[in-house]
């Protein structure tokens, strides 16, 4: 067997080779990974003309400090100023007060719409499969939409004085206004359902559909009714995407922006322009015109939502699955 | 894996890099040769008709129209192209207040070009462009500022034209129990609290000894809270928001919003949207306040921006010299769908224009009543207003601080205060001296 294996040096394991096996074996190796990984460039690319860059710049653009003089008309000159900006960063009520807000909102609105996934992914996996295929479409839909143009859609079903819902609801004898502080939440909550719950119960779907289903027909045999099925073998064996459009949800939610920006035009007493963390970054950069402390208001940012991420999932991915 | 498989993802990866650099380097270098000068002209509303009117009347310099999106796409284009020190336009409609923008560091020195001109302009549209006596962009003034109201509601319940903001406020008793509201205040928009400041001849910044001072609390500001004040806490105005346009409409045109402080600009808006109330509103004076001494509407002017970086500041002034004050500039912005023109804001004498500026229908059988009205308010413009070099932050904060102040979350005097220190704050950590 192996005088047939080392007529064909290429695909031989290097460790069956005569002579410096070592030195060839890795430099195989090495020349395969390469050619491999070598198809990863143009993400790569991507990543870090786009991510890396950035991050870079603004880093070091956070560690300076733009300061004007006498009337502020002359030219800014920019010094060094260390950790000031992140000082800054840290005591900053506005920004801090966003963050909370969003966490709160966080807290309550993602297991709300991994619960609901999840469900849909589950009875979705209880029918049958031509049916199910359908299904799927229809609910992957509102995740085809933009989010922009979701959040337009929403913005007109929730106008009390031209959207169908307000009248809707007086039937019902409920005075719903989706703009007022008590429902502001609600409305953007319902809209980022609306928009995630498509693609997250297709993640868990997907999981559901790679679950072996002879363990199916011998819990059946031994007696289990599908509502046991159901939680016993199928959610243990979808929590590891459970997980994972978890952490998307939290990174996502973290940095909403453009849903309470557009929500702003509609309802600026009540979306004030500090109301998340990247809304008050943008007000810094963009209206404040200063990029210095809207960089390291991101770094802190970046910061607390990959610490928040990373405690999910040590929390969430100890089990065996 | 074959060696020619190695070679194409390689040859694969240097075209990927061949494209990402090619498209960074496409640096253009015009006007270096002679003939017409151009002078590219960004702005977001219709100007290609005033554009094509200079091309046809001038061989020495031509217009390069470049329609944009809106006002916040113009901003960010604008500030892009000056960070990038390339392919800055030399005039750009206006987006904002000249001293913020002067600050960020935005625009050009035109004084050389538009100094000598100043006779040509309407002397009240000067200060808006202005900073520290220098000139950073082309006058354009403002509208006239009347108010328009709906004259049968007010006839229905007897209720006496306003001539005072008091008798607004009194206006305002006697139409809420018919469940009429006397305005609207909406969420977003502070400025009827700027206007009512700039109106009383006040402003929020002044320059002392090279050092800013901000007083949020002049008597001036404090007369405008008070009686913003009273229309909230008596629930006497809506907050119908200007965001959503078609329910804003809607609403005025139910006849449960009475009086529009408003110009000539938007009452085409009205005119083709208004269906219930068209005919029933009246041009009437803008209301004063108690015991003022001298008619006065306020008429803080702006300017039609040139660049810093522009490469012709000498013919983009020309070309807006040329816009802003000749009648071939101002005829040429006649729209067909109104009938009308933009408001010539730094023409000296605008009467030519005001026929067309008020529509057919809206004002019924008081129509004739608009043109001494509007001639009034043009001639009685008072501008004191003047704006620190931060005024885009803090507006944002004005914003907010205003929305919380007509859902009565705090009073106007607290909006007033909050306003004071956030702005001395704001300059402080600015390194911007301040006298305060």
């Amino acid at each position: 067997m192996s005088l047939e294996l080392k007529q064909k040096p290429l695909t031989t394991p290097p460790a069956e080779r005569a002579g410096d096996v070592r030195f060839s074996g890795g430099r195989w190796r090495r020349t395969v990974a390469l050619k491999g990984a070598s198809f990863t460039m143009p993400f790569f690319a991507g990543f870090v003309v786009f991510t890396v860059v950035p991050v870079i710049m603004a880093l070091s653009k956070s560690l300076y400090t733009a300061k004007s003089s006498g009337l502020g008309f002359g030219a800014k000159t920019v010094t060094f100023s260390g950790f000031e900006n992140f000082d800054r960063a840290l005591h900053d009520a506005k920004f801090w007060g966003s963050l909370w807000r969003v966490a709160l909102f966080a807290i309550v609105v993602i297991p709300l719409i991994q619960f609901t996934s999840l469900v849909l992914a589950l009875l979705l996996d209880s029918v049958r499969r031509r049916v199910a295929g359908k299904l799927r479409i229809a609910m992957l839909v509102p995740y085809m939409s933009p989010g922009i143009v979701a959040t337009l859609i929403w913005i007109y079903l929730y106008s009390p004085d031209v959207g169908p819902l307000t009248p809707f609801f007086k039937l019902f004898g409920i005075d719903a206004n989706f703009y007022s502080s008590e429902l502001i939440w609600v409305s953007v909550g319902n809209l980022m359902a609306w928009g995630s719950i498509g693609f997250n119960m297709l993640i868990v779907y997907g999981a559901l559909q790679a679950v072996p289903r002879d363990i199916f027909d011998s819990a059946r045999v031994d007696g289990a009714s599908e509502w046991r099925i159901a939680w016993s073998i199928k959610v243990p064996y979808v929590r590891r995407s459970l997980v994972l459009v978890s952490i998307l949800g939290i990174i996502g939610t973290l940095q909403i922006f453009s849903e309470p920006l557009l929500f702003r035009s509609m309802t600026p007493e009540t979306v004030t322009k500090d109301f998340t963390p990247i809304m008050t970054i943008y007000n810094q950069a963009f209206a404040v015109g200063d990029f210095n402390y809207a960089a390291a208001l991101s770094i802190v940012l970046a910061l607390v939502v990959g610490l928040v991420s990373a405690i999910f999932y040590k929390l969430t991915n100890k089990a065996p699955t | 894996m074959p060696t020619t498989s190695r070679r194409a993802v390689l040859a694969g990866l240097a075209l990927c890099l061949a494209v990402t650099t090619a498209a960074c380097s496409s640096d253009t270098d015009k006007n270096a040769s002679s003939g017409p000068v151009e002078i590219e002209y960004w702005a977001w509303a219709p100007a290609q008709p005033v554009v094509d009117k200079f091309n046809a009347t001038h061989t020495d310099i031509k217009i390069k129209f470049v329609k944009q999106a809106d006002l916040p796409t113009t901003a960010t284009g604008l500030r892009n192209a000056v960070a990038a020190g390339s392919a800055i336009p030399c005039l750009v409609q206006n987006f904002g207040d000249v001293p913020a923008l002067l600050a960020e560091g935005l625009l050009a020195d035109v004084t050389d070009y538009v100094k000598p001109a100043e006779s040509k302009f309407k002397p009240a549209s000067l200060v808006g462009a202005q900073v520290q006596g220098k000139y950073y962009g082309i006058p354009t003034g403002t509208g006239p500022t009347f108010m328009m109201i709906n004259r049968a509601v007010y006839d229905k319940y007897d209720v006496p034209v306003p001539k005072t903001w008091d008798d607004v406020i009194a206006a305002g008793k006697a139409l809420k129990p018919h469940g009429v509201q006397v305005m609207n205040l909406a969420g977003e928009d502070p400025s009827t609290l700027v206007n009512l400041v700039t109106q009383a001849g006040g402003t929020w910044y002044s320059v002392q000894n090279d050092s800013w001072k901000v007083d949020f609390l002049s008597p001036e500001s404090v007369a405008a809270a008070n009686i913003l004040q009273q229309l909230v806490d008596n629930g006497l105005v809506a907050n119908q928001t200007y965001q959503d346009r078609p329910a804003l409409i809607a609403y005025f045109d139910e006849g449960k919003m009475v009086s529009l402080p408003t110009s000539t600009w938007q009452l085409t808006n009205y005119e083709l949207h208004f269906k219930k109330t068209i005919g029933d509103w009246e041009p009437i004076d803008l209301p004063q306040f108690a015991g003022a001494t001298k008619f006065a509407t306020p008429a803080h002017g702006n300017a039609m921006l040139v660049p810093k970086g522009c490469q012709h500041p000498k013919e983009a002034s020309e070309v807006g010299i040329w816009m802003n004050t000749t009648k071939d500039g101002v005829d040429a912005t006649y729209d067909k769908t109104t009938g009308s023109y933009a408001w010539p804001g730094a023409m000296p004498d605008p009467s030519p224009w005001i026929d067309a500026a008020v529509p057919q229908k809206l004002f019924g059988s008081h129509r004739t009543e608009a043109k001494p009205v509007i001639i009034k308010a043009s001639e009685s413009g008072v501008d004191n207003w003047l704006v620190g070099p931060n005024y885009t932050g803090v507006f944002k904060e004005l914003q907010d601080q205003w929305a919380q102040a007509v859902t009565k979350k705090i009073t106007f005097r607290q909006l007033l205060e909050n306003m004071q220190k956030f702005t001395v704050d704001d300059l402080k950590a600015k390194g911007i001296s301040v006298a305060n």
